[in-house]
């Protein structure tokens, strides 16, 4: 009823509401629209309606509005949010202390007392508590149920601190990246108990032995959080089902990065090169950096793989230098130059030089 | 930081630094942006990826005669306009607003209490599903980016004048869907 009385009383139009916002009304019109506001919820709805609007969107300029923290960090931005200090400054008025700091203080004591009395059971607790959730690697503030290690000694919990980033176990995945922050010369050199030597084809080693943290993912998450992940922890190593994945995951990741990547099907290494993803650390543009190959073979001479080289050339001199110099570990480069000491953390900007233009 | 044109230059010279650099300048707001656009923080990640790239791929050919933040909400347009040939942004209905306003305002003693508080820009966004994608496109580069309607006219590839007539149409359009689920006309 009041729906249908509205619908007649009122006869200003959408267009008279959107002028009056605007001040595009007349003066004659516009204190008779005051004047009418005073009455119709309609019209003074929609003109809280326009105002909400705006002040949504242009309160949401501020990016830390609505992307969460784990997004903006992986975007390289700090926000406010990462600072309790600033957000607790930002919320907490100079009136509202007490309000805050009371039950604060208070929970803190009792904390205290636990802990001095009864430090087995804390610590019991809060290794309960770390074990069955934990916080996933990035991407998401979801909790996911956590592993629980077996047996560990008290002593050993107490000692340990909590992983830096912790274990993300989930037992589904389609396929999953093993990530080991260690240089791939090491992993071979455990791997097979002897000492690498230049131009030895590497086989893929056993995961379960450097396996350091098992992300499962879609095709997509994947090039978000696993080049993350590679960029801040260094190598990773792919372990996926079958050929096939593999196929349809290199024509869409396996560009150039100063990230060096292992791809193993059925335990066994089938491809390295290395990854790229455009919100790592940006290098040029991506055409120029198509390079994966098979494992251990050298790089194909492909058409396109001359195309490429040619049209991006001086960057791509720097980048086939340094994946040649991982894929050999060789310590001196072709043309004498000296490889990098830690290859896997040289960006390929730091090999310099060139080579003569190729032809197919 | 560095002036922009001069990053650019560098960024087209190869310089990584430089390139990252102009991305930090834009890509949070492209984000906001593709996020308010497509509906959804998957999509809006997914499609700032691509935008990103296109950037990179692009940058040889960024002339300089619009600023590089016009040129970059450009491509990210594009690269909207292209997913949504892929991808349909889920339909909205009156009764996902039911449910969005209805607890609200069962809440709230006056009907403009409704929009004075921030949580409710839930409501808000879903009244902007209803909108065509160049209208929504527009209203958010006017108010999400605050872009002037000559910039707005040549990130959607129209005049000033049709710019502004698609903001205000696409006010004129979310009154006409409230006052509809209103039941006021």
């Amino acid at each position: 009823m009041e729906r249908l009385v509205l619908n007649m009383i009122c006869g200003y139009t959408h267009d008279d509401i959107l002028r009056y916002r605007d001040g595009a009304l007349s003066d004659r019109k516009r204190h008779s629209f005051d004047h009418h506001l005073d009455s119709c919820k309609r019209c003074r709805e929609s003109l809280y309606l326009l105002n909400s609007i705006e002040k949504t969107l242009s309160q949401e300029r501020d990016p830390e509005s609505i992307i969460p923290d784990a997004a903006m960090n992986a975007f390289g931005i700090q926000t406010a949010r990462d600072d309790g200090k600033r957000l607790l400054r930002r919320q907490i008025l100079p009136g509202q202390v007490s309000k805050w700091l009371l039950p604060s203080l208070s929970f803190m004591l009792v904390l205290v007392l636990l802990t001095v009395f009864w430090s087995p059971l804390t610590s019991g607790i809060s290794q309960l508590i770390s074990n069955k959730y934990q916080t996933p690697l990035s991407g998401s503030n979801d909790l996911v149920p956590a592993r629980i290690d077996p047996s560990p000694s008290q002593e050993s919990r107490a000692a340990v601190p909590p992983p830096e980033t912790p274990l993300r176990t989930d037992d589904s995945p389609q396929f999953a990246i093993y990530k080991a922050s260690i240089p791939l010369r090491e992993v071979y050199e455990n791997y097979s108990s002897k000492p690498y030597k230049s131009g030895e084809s590497i086989e893929a080693p056993p995961y379960e032995s450097i396996r350091i943290s098992e992300i499962p993912f879609e095709e997509e998450p994947l090039l978000t959080e696993a080049a993350i992940d590679a960029y801040y922890q260094g190598t990773l190593i792919f372990k996926l089902p079958d050929r096939s994945v593999y196929d349809s995951l290199a024509k869409r990741c396996l560009d150039a990065s100063p990230v060096p990547i292992v791809i193993a099907v059925d335990g066994k290494a089938v491809a390295w090169g290395t990854f790229m993803h455009p919100i790592s650390s940006m290098t040029p543009p991506m055409d120029s950096f198509l390079l994966y190959f098979p494992f251990p073979e050298k790089p194909e001479k492909t058409e396109s793989y001359f195309k490429l080289y040619n049209s991006g050339k001086e960057q791509f001199d720097r980048l086939e230098k340094l994946i040649l110099a991982v894929f050999t570990y060789e310590d001196k480069l072709k043309d004498g130059s000296e490889a990098p000491q830690d290859l896997f953390k040289e960006m390929p900007y730091g090999i310099t030089g060139s080579s003569p233009e190729l032809t197919p | 930081m560095e002036d922009t044109a001069v990053l650019i230059q560098k960024a087209k010279n190869g310089n990584q630094q430089a390139f990252s650099e102009l991305v930090s300048l834009c890509q949070a707001k492209l984000y906001t942006f593709l996020t308010r656009l497509s509906g959804s923080r998957e999509d809006g990640q997914e499609l700032l990826q691509e935008t990103l790239l296109k950037l990179c791929r692009n940058l040889h050919r960024y002339d300089g005669r619009a600023s590089f933040q016009t040129w970059a909400f450009t491509i990210a347009m594009n690269t909207y306009k292209s997913s949504r040939k892929r991808k349909r942004r889920p339909e909205v209905s009156f009764e996902a607003l039911d449910e969005t306003f209805a607890p609200l305002e069962a809440q709230r003693d006056t009907p403009e209490e409704l929009w004075e508080k921030k949580e409710d820009s839930q409501a808000v966004h879903h009244l902007l599903g209803f909108l065509k994608p160049d209208q929504r496109s527009a209203l958010l580069l006017k108010y999400l980016r605050d872009f002037s309607f000559k910039d707005i006219g040549k990130i959607l590839g129209i005049t000033e004048n049709a710019a502004k007539m698609k903001v205000y149409r696409a006010r004129k359009e979310i009154l006409r869907r409230y006052d509809q689920w209103k039941g006021w006309c």
